[in-house]
């Protein structure tokens, strides 16, 4: 937890190297079902996420309107 | 598709309504003493200005109060316990995301593999999926070789899983945005976490429930304690948010109602609901304002309301954690991305169908930032004031006799800055004696130590408050000059730093506290006893941010972890010093140097 990035970065490889050993201790079943990354990927199940339409309506300002709500009845 | 966020309840808009009240009050009081005040030798520009600024930084500061208090009263009746609710999780089927970025991935694979043994502990069948979008080689192997690992120790390659996105689009909400795309159909719920969370069975088991127990839950959101800090100012915070956290949490939740808060991370999310509302897009132009959305937990908060869906936040879920920045600098680094993020909300305020306090809680965003440069104007308008002030006429009228003398108006700055400092500090010690009564100290070493933690943390963000202050002002005046800052990956683990390493990222607030001071000391010598408490710590400030760094002991801010270390902590701790010892050092490999920048 302490261990900064650089140093994680510094011991992935021998991290890569020295769990080889274990890993095929503990799972030895496992190495040919984990040789592959892709094979690690979650299950399809494809779900629709449209996007969504987040821009101001642009609103033209209708002076008239205005007019018609403070004058009504004048034909305006 | 629903389109009518709910309405708030009475007991929602009563709250509201009165703390409303109560900012404007405040403000309002505030600016009418610096007015009084200012107006004594006749109306200048400078007035006005100050009039403004008081009543927007003082309505801010009565807003957090206000927050405070709003929670201070207990709830009415217990919160149902759903930690050992029964779930039929064939329909129920949940999925925990963990998003990744050049993280560290021992530290955060371990954490899996503790989350992953609680689960099984509380008979929780969970699918776990770690969503990477480590880019360089070199972090990926570590990460398939971390992934390695904690498939050996879980024997959970039925359920645990791990992808690597070749397109980082979108960043971490484009992350689970496309794991929703293509695995999403699989699951009824989604717990979201960061690489630095962790979560007990039990807490997923009670959200989990809730969810179940109500089919308008959209999302709801766990309050996260702070966990692992060692330094003065981590344990600080730490204890800050253990001991305060869940009374303004309370506040904030009985104030958003069912539109509540989304923090990103150990939260449940109902996927329809997530992903009929909150696909985002991209924001026309270059960042910092446009672009892919930054803080993208406050707009999918706000999405999911638009379209009829709750958003609930839950203090009393026990069992979630994350960790903090331990020291400022890291702290003002986190600060400057939500910086940006949040100034970019402005560009949402008038989005389409929100609920009304969905936009208050973006302009809350906005203004949580916005307010640093005000108050940084209010000290240099009352300076600029004070020197361009005119000289008193003590003989206004022609053939006067006597002088007159302008009345004496210290007692109402007194009483405005003794006003200000209230706001911040009344709500802090009405929540320590209201948990003194309610027997809560108990978990942080008693009422003597509980007092002594509160002081200490107040005495100590008001010293850094200048610092922090400055920091923020520099970053919203790079959002607003349009620098983009990215969004770099977590820095987690940075720890003590040396009086150099603090020397240099602070040198110009350093630079600009000798130039206040002695602008102070040269035009407006009376405002020194006033301006010092910002002044001296901004000179200062290597060594307080060096000095907060330091580790110290765990009887300092004493919180109930320190006591009693909750099971998922204490697993994650066994597993990540196993896997570390496990480690051989390898000297010859060269140290990648900066934090890494996650592409867009």
């Amino acid at each position: 937890m302490a261990l900064s990035m650089g140093v994680q970065m510094t011991n992935a490889h021998t991290f890569t190297t020295s769990m080889e050993p274990e890993r095929e201790a503990t799972a030895p079943d496992m190495t040919t079902q984990m040789d592959s990354v892709e094979s690690w990927a979650p299950r399809a199940a494809p779900l629709e996420m449209p996007c969504q339409d987040i821009r101001p309506r642009a609103r033209k300002f209708e002076y008239r309107n205005l007019l018609r709500l403070i004058l009504p009845g004048q034909r305006i | 598709m629903r389109r009518a966020h709910m309405r708030p309840d009475p007991a929602t808009v009563r709250t509201r309504s009165l703390a409303i009240s109560f900012a404007c009050l405040a403000a309002f009081s505030a600016s009418a003493l610096i007015l009084e005040a200012g107006l004594q030798d006749g109306f200048q520009v400078w007035d006005a200005l100050r009039f403004i600024l008081v009543l927007l930084t003082t309505a801010w500061l009565a807003w957090g109060a206000a927050l405070g208090l709003t929670g201070l009263k207990g709830r009415r009746e217990a919160a149902e316990d759903f930690s050992k609710a029964e779930i039929d999780f064939d329909t129920a089927k949940t999925v925990v995301l963990v998003p990744i970025c050049n993280e560290d991935p021992v530290a955060t694979f371990a954490r899996i593999a503790a989350m992953d043994r609680s689960f099984q502990e509380a008979a929780l069948p969970l699918d776990i999926v770690i969503l990477s979008d480590t880019r360089a080689p070199e972090g990926q192997a570590a990460e398939h070789a971390a992934f390695r690992r904690l498939i050996a120790e879980t024997k959970g390659r039925d359920h645990i899983y791990y992808r690597n996105r070749t397109d980082n689009r979108g960043r971490k909400a484009g992350n689970v945005e496309d794991f929703i795309r293509t695995s999403g159909g699989a699951y009824k719920y989604a717990v979201t976490l960061d690489a630095d969370s962790l979560m007990s069975g039990a807490a997923l088991r009670a959200m989990i429930a809730r969810m179940e127990a109500d089919p308008n839950l959209g999302l709801l959101q766990t309050l996260p304690k702070i966990i692992g800090a060692r330094s003065f100012f981590g344990r600080a915070m730490q204890f800050s948010a253990a001991f305060h956290g869940p009374v303004f949490t309370r506040g904030l939740e009985r104030m958003q109602g069912a539109t509540g808060p989304y923090w990103g991370h150990n939260a449940i999310v109902r996927i329809t609901a997530f992903a009929q509302s909150c696909g985002l897009p991209t924001l026309d132009g270059p960042p910092p304002f446009g672009g892919h959305i930054l803080s993208h937990d406050y707009v999918e908060a706000a999405l999911l309301a638009r379209n009829g869906w709750k958003v609930q936040a839950d203090s009393t879920i026990d069992g979630s954690y994350e960790e903090g920045p331990e020291n400022i600098i890291s702290y003002a680094k986190r600060d400057r991305r939500w910086c940006q993020g949040n100034l970019q909300h402005s560009r949402l305020l008038l989005t389409p169908g929100l609920a009304g306090w969905s936009r208050v809680v973006f302009v809350q965003g906005i203004s949580a930032y916005l307010v640093s440069i005000l108050w940084a104007a209010f000290l240099i308008t009352t300076v600029i004031g004070t020197i361009l002030a005119p000289e008193p006429d003590y003989f206004p009228q022609p053939y006067q006799l006597f002088p007159v003398f302008p009345s004496d108006r210290s007692r109402e700055i007194m009483a405005l800055f003794l006003g200000i400092i209230g706001l911040l500090i009344l709500p802090k010690i009405a929540v320590l004696v209201g948990s003194a009564r309610a027997g809560r100290t108990a978990d942080f070493g008693g009422t003597a130590r509980a007092l002594g933690s509160v002081l200490t943390e107040i005495l100590m963000t008001s010293l850094l408050a200048p610092v922090l202050l400055a920091y923020q002002s520099r970053a919203v005046i790079q959002v607003l000059s349009r620098q983009d800052g990215g969004w770099p990956a977590n820095a987690r683990g940075e720890g003590q730093l040396s009086l150099i390493e603090a020397a240099r990222p602070s040198l110009w607030i350093v630079m600009i506290g000798v130039a206040a001071l002695f602008a102070t000391w040269t035009f407006a010598p009376d405002l020194m006893p006033w301006l010092l408490p910002v002044t001296l710590p901004m000179i200062v400030a290597p060594v307080l941010i060096a000095w907060t760094s330091r580790p110290v002991s765990a009887t300092r801010f004493t919180v109930a972890e320190d006591r009693v270390l909750p099971p998922v902590v204490s697993e994650f701790r066994d597993i990540h010093a196993r896997w570390c010892a496990e480690l051989t050092p390898a000297p010859t490999t060269p140290t990648p140097t900066g934090v890494p920048h996650v592409p867009a």
